[in-house]
């Protein structure tokens, strides 16, 4: 709320009211329903939205409109922070490009909502958080960085993705960019920013090449060895293999700059690879190359026979 | 913002465990809550000694401290939108007005472990974290200190 992002009224509303009570002494109390006043204006004046009247309704167990003198009970911690969970999803549905998620989001926020209409508040957290936790996986902008402290004290900072991270020790400040890192010695000033791997190249097998293998009992084709350059810096290999009809790549590590994968099915693939560093910083991807692979002919060989019929 | 103040001013006020009410709520405002955990996680608030079991949507408030153990793991959404996982077997204050003499207002404290951090609007959403031995900004630049 204090980072200046906007949030639909009756939550601001809401949220405002959650923290009214909170300031005039929070936690579950009651109110007495005054003559002439409604529900409505119960939940308009304790929760900031007249729309809660259902609500109050669900949280005090009534089953028709309450009557003047009756004592109405008042949610407490429980409805703010579920409130504040809505909050923040419906926050993020705001500012995240989610694509395809976006609807299983607000679905969910939705549900999170009637969760809090009917007083059930731990689910409407519970379903509120998940919704933004959908919704924060897929931030295209999202800025991720590790922070990790040792046993003297030292601090390594790693930049991830999004934007740069600034780290100051002793009056000096470096700027780590994403996929870089900086290393903090407990009375020292940041050392430079690392720099990640360099970018491997493919090389074995060619752009577009033709694999004719042998199959295996189950029909699948093998062994493909990729091979690639070598690139500074590297730890370890981030081999992606993506088949033509498969949405999401496999994913093989290798500590050298080649791999031999298991049996594949035939068909075309794309593959790349990433060099990792330290921390697991990755290169950029090398330019992806394809190739098909193809169950070798069977040579069939006739030959003549002395063989006569009896 | 009215309100943030009047929360500020009844809590130092207050103060510490004095902030709560004889109903037990906490009147000062939450800076962080706990979304998800595994392992034994505990968390010793600002006024006390006592290390307790953390739970799921648990709130945090300032000076609290979350240590988790090894193989533990928790992750925390802070009030103004950044998110982080703290890894096994670390150390973290929330929210420290001075992680040390001199430095500068913290929204983490850092004393030992590993965080990862996430700033789902880097524009609008910035994490200052404070360790032993420097101070790491992230996202949108602080004009007000």
């Amino acid at each position: 709320v204090s980072s200046g992002t906007t949030l639909p009224g009756w939550i601001t509303a809401s949220l405002t009211a959650a923290l009214g009570v909170v300031l005039a002494g929070a936690g579950p109390r009651e109110v007495e329903l005054k003559p002439g006043e409604t529900l409505p204006a119960v939940a308009r004046r304790e929760l900031g939205d007249a729309k809660a009247a259902a609500e109050l309704r669900a949280f005090n167990g009534l089953l028709a409109d309450p009557s003047p003198g009756m004592r109405i009970r008042l949610p407490g911690e429980e409805r703010d922070r579920a409130v504040r969970a809505i909050a923040a999803a419906r926050n993020a549905l705001q500012q995240i490009d989610a694509g395809a998620l976006r609807e299983e989001a607000a679905k969910r926020i939705r549900a999170a909502e009637q969760h809090l209409a009917g007083a059930r508040y731990p689910d409407a957290a519970r379903t509120a958080d998940a919704a933004w936790k959908l919704l924060s996986s897929r931030a295209p902008e999202q800025t991720r960085f590790t922070v990790a402290v040792d046993d003297r004290g030292d601090t390594e900072v790693v930049s991830r993705s999004g934007r740069p991270v600034r780290v100051e020790a002793q009056g000096v400040q470096r700027v780590a960019d994403p996929g870089r890192s900086v290393k903090v010695t407990k009375g020292s000033p940041p050392s430079l920013p690392a720099a990640p791997p360099s970018r491997p190249a493919l090389s074995s097998p060619g752009q577009g090449a033709v694999l004719e293998l042998k199959s295996d009992p189950q029909g699948r084709l093998g062994p493909v060895r990729l091979a690639w350059s070598g690139s500074d810096g590297a730890r370890s290999y981030e081999v992606q293999l993506t088949s033509g009809g498969a949405t999401a790549p496999l994913v093989f590590t290798s500590a050298i700059n080649a791999i031999e994968l298991p049996p594949l099915v035939a068909g075309t693939y794309s593959w790349t690879v990433k060099a990792l560093g330290e921390h697991a910083i990755a290169s950029p991807p090398a330019e992806p190359r394809t190739f098909e692979l193809r169950p070798q002919r069977l040579k069939l060989e006739v030959r003549g026979t002395d063989w006569k019929a009896p | 913002m009215l309100l943030a103040a009047a929360t500020a001013a009844a809590c130092s006020d207050r103060g510490g465990e004095g902030a709560r009410t004889p109903a037990g709520a906490d009147l000062r405002q939450a800076r962080a809550t706990l979304i998800a955990l595994r392992g034994a996680v505990t968390v010793k608030r600002a006024a006390g000694d006592a290390w307790t079991a953390a739970a799921e949507g648990m709130d945090l408030f300032e000076n609290d401290t979350l240590r988790t153990a090894r193989g533990a793991s928790a992750q925390v959404r802070f009030e103004s939108g950044p998110a982080m996982t703290v890894s096994e077997d670390a150390l973290v204050g929330i929210a420290e007005p001075r992680a040390r003499p001199g430095a500068d207002p913290s929204d983490v404290t850092v004393l030992k472990g590993r965080i990862d951090a996430e700033l789902a609007d880097p524009q609008t959403h910035s994490l200052v974290i404070a360790t032993p031995s420097a101070i790491v900004r992230a996202g949108r630049e602080i004009v007000f200190q």
